[in-house]
This record gives structure tokens, sequence and C-alpha cells, in this order.
């Protein structure tokens, strides 16, 4: 993936963090992924034109902060931490929306497969973001991590 | 009477006899909050998005941040006998012009941090003008609860 | 009159905002019903009486799509309008569904105002 294509690609999260969920990105280099404790992953499949997946990784500490903003609520409001999750599912899947329309336009039509989450550690965070596709992005001063892989090749170049 | 709210400060009424302005928002952003059944309005006019870049400042002045600011509006509001339910909620300013820093998105998270306050007080923004490179001049008029912007010698009601 | 209105969305949060801002648009609201997927979306309306539907495309057990479908074969629901809430940003999708009858769409992400002018535009002026 090319430089300017990754910066496409992050301001994509970027546009969605800010507006379904208050939180402001930073075009400059990620903290430190170890300064957290580990992170809540998610990732979907596509189908169609191309196929692939995105996968979002969000610090844990982060995530109940997503959820309470995306919410409306208070951050301590125990509906925040239970949303933490689903939370992070949901940008996800509104984030690959989004990427699919920013790399393949708006013509084509694609499928998305389930939605899948879980853990990741810290440490397994440097691999994740080092594979194919992935990056680390600064948002609110914490790491948060986007991959899109896709094995055919990303297209080069906004789509017309 | 007529009373102008400066950048970072803000102004609550419940004298329907007043009028409230707000002059040269640029990338700061303008709110209005009136409860037509109280007939209670106020007008802030804030800098910065966010409090936490400068915890000192915001404490010797919370107005000059959207979040603080919002919230000491909201409460000046309620403490005038405004009910949460019935605010009408205006925005204005948020443009697009380079700060001293040469940040051009200052407008910009100023507006998103508006729309979280509110979206987390349960209030709709019922008119606004954000963005684009235009100042804007506000006027809350507290005998209806009508918001008047003047832009580039133009009115328009929001 | 007030509207009954059901969210069809695989996430609860979504729900949840969407649920918030119905509240928060003025719409006189009857009853709202939940559902987290389509098959469970065709549930609610064999057995409840419903004005609006908000529906997701990407969902699980049945789709947005597959809801719409089989809504619109069923001379009891086929009339119900349907409002998409979706990050769906396919033109070519958006017009099969528009072709089968959808009467709006919404994509996300979305401010609760602009959920508020989509039902409106939805429902028409008939809405207090």
């Amino acid at each position: 993936m090319n430089e300017e294509t990754r910066t496409r690609i992050g301001n994509v999260l970027f546009d969605v963090l800010e507006k379904q969920a208050f939180l402001f990105g930073d075009p400059g280099e990620a903290p430190d992924l170890a300064s957290v404790d580990g992170y809540l992953a998610a990732s979907v499949t596509f189908a169609g034109a191309a196929a692939g997946r995105v996968s979002l990784a969000v610090p844990a500490s982060m995530a109940a902060e997503l959820a309470s903003n995306i919410l409306g609520c208070e951050p301590d409001d125990p509906a925040a931490a239970a949303a933490a999750e689903d939370a992070c599912r949901e940008i996800l899947n509104i984030v690959c929306g989004h990427v699919l329309t920013e790399l393949y336009g708006s013509t084509p039509v694609f499928d998305l497969g389930l939605l899948e989450s879980g853990h990741l550690s810290a440490d397994q965070a440097p691999d994740w973001t080092a594979s194919e596709g992935g990056m680390a992005l600064s948002v609110e001063g914490s790491p948060v991590l986007l991959r899109v892989e896709i094995p055919g090749g990303i297209p080069p170049g906004t789509p017309t | 009477m007529n009373h102008t709210v400066g950048i970072a400060e803000m102004k609550v009424s419940a004298d329907p006899g007043d009028v409230l302005a707000t002059y040269a928002l640029g990338s700061c952003v303008g709110v209005s909050l009136y409860d037509p059944v109280g007939r209670v309005g106020g007008l802030i006019h804030c800098m910065l998005p966010l409090s936490r870049i400068d915890p000192a400042k915001a404490e010797k002045n919370p107005l000059m941040y959207v979040d603080t600011g919002m919230s000491v509006l909201l409460q000046a509001m309620f403490d005038q006998g405004a009910q949460r339910k019935s605010l009408v909620a205006k925005v204005a300013g948020a443009s697009r012009i380079m700060d001293a820093g040469g940040v051009f998105n200052i407008g910009e998270r100023n507006y998103t941090v508006v729309r979280k306050v509110l979206w987390k007080n349960e209030i709709l923004i019922a008119g606004e003008d954000v963005g684009g490179s235009v100042p804007r001049t506000m006027y809350l008029y507290l005998d209806s609860g009508r918001t008047l912007l003047k832009m580039a010698g133009e009115e328009k009601e929001l | 009159m007030a509207y009954n209105i059901l969210v069809v969305d695989d996430s609860e949060t979504m729900r949840a905002v969407i649920a918030k801002s119905i509240g928060l648009a003025g719409v006189a609201l009857g009853s709202l019903f939940q559902a987290a997927n389509g098959a469970e979306g065709i549930e609610v309306l064999r057995r409840e009486w419903v004005d609006l539907v908000l529906a997701d495309i990407n969902m699980p057990v049945l789709n947005g799509v597959g809801m719409v479908t089989q809504m619109k074969a069923d001379p009891g629901m086929g009339d119900i309008p349907v409002l998409i809430v979706s990050s769906e940003g396919s033109a070519t999708r958006l017009q099969a569904l528009k072709d089968q009858g959808v009467k709006g769409f919404l994509r996300k992400p979305f401010t609760p105002e602009e959920l508020k002018k989509a039902m409106e535009s939805v429902l028409g002026a008939h809405h207090e």
C-alpha cells in the first residue's frame, strides 16, 4: 500500500470517529503501541468487485470512551462499559463501508461477511500493524490500529 | 438593552428587552440557547475545542473552551429556570480560518465538541451556519428567541 | 397521529443511538420496536402494527436487502415505508433498493439532526 493510499484510508477512520464518536485523530506518528494494556479488535470480510478484510483495534482503555461518546452518556456509566465491544464492531462496520467507497468508488457492490471481535495483546500489536495493509494511527493521543488486507492488491489512486 | 458577548465570554438573560450579540466569529464558535417557555436565553463565544490542552487556563476561564464553556452556559440557563427539554440550540462560526499556530481544523473541532455536548445533553441543533471562511456576527433576541446572523453584508435567520 | 417505528440493526449501540435520536426528533412516537436482524424484523412486522422501518443492510441471519425483499413480497407489509440507515456506499445497491420501493437512505456515520430530516422526508409532512 503506498503512502497516499494509507493517508486516505487513515482519514476515512478519522472522519468516522469524529462524526460518530466525537474523537479526534492526529495526522502525526502513532504513540507507542505497547503504551496501552491491550486492544479490542474487530474484523470483517468483504467480497464482490474485490475480496479482502478490514480490521480495527482500539485500546481497551479507549473503547468505553468510544461507546460513551457514541451513546452520549457519562464515561463511567455502566452502559458505556457494556457497549464497548459492540461500539468497536459498529465503528469497524462503518469504516469498512467507507474504505470500500474510498478505494473502489460508488459503482461496485460489496457483500460484507459477519463481524468478528476479540482481544489483541499489546505485544501482538507491532506485528499486526507491520503486516501488509496494517497501520497505526494516533487518536486522542492513543494508538488505534487499522488494517486493510486485499490479496489482489489495492487499486492505485482515487476512483472516478 | 444590548449586551456584547466578547471572546471567551457568555451572557444569560431572562429580560425580554435584551438582545445579546457576539462579533467576529471566525474559527471560534457561537452557540445560542433559548427556552421559549421560560423565555430564558444565553449566548456563548468559545475559542478552542477542549479544555484538557490547558487545564490551568480552563480553570481560570472555562468559557474559552467549548467543553467547559458549554457546561457553564447550560448550568447558568438551568439556574435561571430553563428546562432542558425546551432548549432550542443554534450554532454559528467554526470557520476554516487558520489559527495562530497555522492549524486549519480548529473551527471544525469546535463544532464537533458543540455537537458532543449537545448530544450528551439530549439537545438537537435547530439551526446552524458553520464552516466556510467568512466571519460571522450572531444576535439572540430574548423576546422571541430569534437568532440572527450577519456576515459579509448579508443577514440570515437561523 | 403517533407512529410505531421499528429499528433493525445488529448493533445494540446503534439501535440505542437511533432510538435516542428518534426521541429527540419531535416525531410523535407510539411504540418503538427493535430487532437485531432482518428475520427478527420480519417477525415484529407480522406481530405488530408498524408505520416506519429503519433498517441496516449488513446484518447476520437476514440482511437488510433480504428483509426488504421479503417485505415487498408480503401484501401485509409491502407498503410500510423503509428508511435504510447503513454505511453502504454503493449507488448501484441503493438504486436497486429504491427500485424495490425503499423510501430513503441515510449513510452512517450520521448526526441526530440528519436522522430527523431523513425521517421527516420519509414520513412526509404528516408528523407533528
